[in-house]
């Protein structure tokens, strides 16, 4: 089920005159999770808004093309409803927390749509159970840490009921332990339904959950494929996309003559491959 | 750059510190109204031995908030002032109007310390939301008292950040020696406000629905009789004397 | 002297706080490149501003070229201590790039020559952004103006506060080899990063400094450090290259190097014997 469509969208910011995207169609289906990367300054963050649903009604500029949430234009959603109820997890947690309590800060949304008092006590407590969140609810917002902070924002948006949640570069400031909680959250969601859309640098340790990775350059997309194929197109280099480490060392074994089965998701899957492949030789 | 601690003490009388005691308790219109109390009382006593009374009324305020002894450490620009004024006025007018009005001071510094110290921001947002209906006031509200300790981490920050780079060191005009911080500070106030205009959109806050609210906002029994005890009090004092 | 940095029993708290810089003894040499790592939340950062002073100790004494800062100015230390942090836009102000990367050196001597300052234009890859402001510029092209900025002063040491977050592939190469060339051709200079990149630290650094709530667990070759499992034990990753290289030696092959094309000729042969 096709749930954003972007129609050939060009976007341009307000008194810019290069276009941040060029001739975009993109679409994102139901339960999928899809990695966009791409150089800095590739358009990543824009359509990060576009698929949020925020161009042009928030983001102002000239939009060519047309945005779809669910087949319906995004505009009109807008209009109608005053919101689109796609979640945006930006890049600097503090600045989007919005209340000074945490339970505060869980409540706003649900509260922002007028919900009854029961229905939003339940949400609340829903979403913070899902992100583990449970201890920090009478906390102060101002006293939290870098990680603690992002997963509330996360929190408040699942008390949307949104279908998508859309992430720009949420391993930027995580230390390796921070990582790996965040790809655990990942899979939860995933479990649950959510469609993921995350932008990334770096996906070295976060690849295995993706299903999808698109590439932006210069405002346009030039690849949209799974992670496998994708890492062993020969374009990525001139691109500037950094390739995981494995998948270097996957392609560098290759062109050694060690033909390793497919390329790997991980460090321990690539080490696994080449004992399987030392094995069947030592065999023969 | 190191804050003088007399700027330290008196932000310090302010900070709201989060306690467990018996004053915290109270909902929050309680204690403003004990306050209140208080203050009109020191307005309206000429009485040397009855302003001592509420001096120490207040003083055991503290004492039940587990505040007296933050207050104390940072008192000392109260104690000066006090001496000021009693000396100004002692030689002004008289010795007996000189205490008085030091007294009054003194009085009147412990009641509103009471209100500052145990009073957390987040009750008053609580309180002002439950009693104003304009979504749009009250977020500017809230935004603030949010924002501005963002705001002066974000100074703080770029001031380090220049210093690293030798700001500070060669003395020019004071515009100029400003200019490497204020426009980083600008810069960042965009970007953070980019990004809150950004988040109330996301979660709804300019949808047409009405708003509604899920905070319990109740006085309970021992509000009532607090309130009704302090403000009858309040009368009864005003009335015989 | 061969010391340029040395931190001597240094406590440190924030006020009202417990310690989080629990007696930190240390010392940056000429020609080193040293990469502090540690979890979020482990001092990283708060070591480094105490190298230049922004922080003062509360107990122990910091030595920057043989004199103790204590009674020295930020604005003096910056000299010989240079910072590059993380987030571009606290330092970024000026009309254009030239400007900006005139800062810093205007404030200790006086007025670079052209050419200097279109050296660190060329070598950061900046020549295309002339004409923008800093401010309009993308992240990734600010951390590298924010660079240039320090670099220009020649401080006798590099810090760099996590410099690899969100660069491409490619800068982060340019990056790299601007950190190795600073110790190598410039006499008497030091590099000190800190950050989450193991693989980045691995190519760049000669020595490894581990913090672990706020102590130094770990203080010298990095080949050491993975072999004795140190990050592991800290909760941060190994570089890739030598996840696979201890890979391969428990799986029996004798590994000297950490290297890509050492693993790639024991492999081809044992594969290809026959």
């Amino acid at each position: 089920m096709k749930l954003i469509e972007l129609r050939n969208v060009t976007f341009t910011y307000k008194g810019e005159k290069k276009p941040a995207l060029l001739n975009i169609d993109l679409e994102i289906r139901e339960g999928e999770a899809v990695c966009i990367m791409g150089p800095s300054g590739s358009g990543k963050s824009t359509l990060c808004y576009c698929l949020a649903g925020l161009v042009p009604t928030l983001i102002e500029g000239r939009l060519e093309g047309s945005i779809l949430f669910r087949g319906n234009d995004i505009t009109q959603i807008k209009r109608e409803r005053g919101y689109i109820g796609i979640g945006l997890v930006l890049q600097e947690a503090e600045s989007q927390i919005v209340t000074l309590t945490v339970e505060r800060e869980l409540a706003f949304a649900p509260e922002n749509l007028g919900l009854p008092k029961n229905v939003i006590k339940e949400k609340i407590q829903k979403a913070a159970k899902s992100l583990g969140i449970m201890h920090l609810l009478h906390r102060d917002t101002h006293k939290l840490s870098g990680g603690e902070l992002q997963r509330i924002v996360i929190a408040s948006m699942l008390t949307l009921d949104p279908k998508i949640i859309i992430l720009d570069e949420p391993t930027a400031n995580l230390d390796f332990k921070g990582i790996q909680a965040l790809r655990s959250i990942f899979i939860e969601l995933k479990k649950k339904g959510y469609t993921l859309i995350v932008v990334e640098h770096d996906i070295e340790h976060i690849i295995d959950i993706f299903d999808r990775i698109v590439v932006l350059h210069q405002g346009k997309k030039v690849l949209d494929g799974d992670p496998s194929s994708i890492f062993t197109s020969n374009d990525l280099q001139a691109i500037g996309v950094s390739t995981p480490s494995f998948i270097d060392f996957y392609n560098k074994l290759r062109m050694a003559g060690i033909m390793l089965p497919k390329p790997p998701l991980s460090i321990g899957e690539l080490i696994n491959m080449i004992g399987e492949i030392l094995w069947r030789s030592s065999s023969n | 750059m190191r804050t003088p601690s007399i700027i330290y003490s008196i932000f310090d009388l302010i900070r709201f510190e989060k306690k467990y005691t018996a004053f915290h308790k109270l909902d929050l219109r309680t204690r403003f109204i004990i306050v209140m109390c208080l203050v009109v009382l020191t307005i309206f006593f000429n009485n040397i031995m009855l302003l001592l009374c509420l001096v120490l009324t207040s003083s055991i305020i503290l004492i039940i908030a587990k505040e007296i002894k933050r207050w104390l450490k940072n008192s000392l620009i109260v104690w000066v002032i006090m001496v000021l004024i009693f000396l100004i006025n002692s030689f002004l007018t008289s010795i007996h109007h000189g205490t008085i009005l030091a007294l009054r001071f003194l009085s009147f510094i412990l009641s509103i310390s009471i209100l500052t110290m145990t009073t957390n921001p987040d009750e008053v947002i609580a309180l002002l939301t439950t009693l104003c209906s304009n979504k749009k006031i009250m977020a500017s509200f809230m935004l603030s008292l949010r924002f501005t300790p963002i705001m002066v981490n974000e100074a703080r920050k770029i001031m380090e950040a220049q210093e690293a780079r030798g700001w500070g060191f060669k003395k020019r005009g004071v515009l100029r020696r400003l200019r490497p911080i204020i426009i980083p500070l600008l810069v960042r106030a965009f970007q953070i406000i980019h990004n809150v205009v950004i988040t109330m959109d996301v979660r709804a806050f300019n949808s047409r629905t009405r708003r509604t609210t899920s905070l319990d906002q109740k006085l309970t029994m021992l509000d009532y009789i607090v309130m009704t005890i302090s403000v009858a009090i309040t009368i009864y004092l005003l009335l015989v004397i | 002297m061969e010391e340029l940095i040395k931190l001597e029993n240094v406590w440190f708290a924030y006020v009202n706080s417990n310690y989080v810089i629990k007696n930190v003894n240390l010392t940056i040499n000429k020609g080193e490149i040293v990469a502090i790592l540690g979890g979020n939340g482990s001092g990283k950062t708060t070591l480094i501003k105490l190298f230049v002073g922004l922080l003062r100790p509360n107990k122990g004494h910091v030595y920057v070229k043989g004199i103790d800062i204590k009674d020295r100015r930020i604005c003096e230390i910056a000299k010989d201590v240079g910072i590059v942090f993380q987030n571009p836009n606290h330092q970024l102000f000026e009309y254009n790039i030239r400007e900006e990367i005139l800062f810093g050196p205007r404030n200790f001597k006086d007025e670079l020559r052209e050419d200097e300052v279109n050296y660190w234009i060329e070598r950061l890859d900046l020549s295309d952004l002339l004409l923008k402001s800093p401010l309009l510029l993308s992240e990734g092209e600010k951390r590298r103006v924010a660079l240039a900025s320090i670099l220009a002063y020649q401080p006798d040491v590099l810090v760099l506060d996590e410099p690899t977050t969100g660069q491409d592939r490619g800068h982060k190469e340019v990056i790299l080899n601007v950190l190795l060339n600073y110790v190598k051709t410039k006499e008497g200079k030091a590099v000190v990063i800190t950050t989450h990149d193991l693989d980045f630290a691995w190519r760049v650094a000669s020595r490894f400094i581990v913090l672990n709530d706020g102590e130094i667990v770990y203080d010298g070759d990095p080949k050491n450090a993975v072999e004795k499992g140190i990050l592991v034990k800290s909760g941060l990753k190994n570089p890739s290259i030598v996840e696979l290289g201890l890979s391969l030696k428990k799986m029996g092959f004798k590994i000297e190097d950490y290297d890509l094309t050492h693993y790639i000729e024991i492999l081809r042969e044992r594969c290809f014997k026959r």
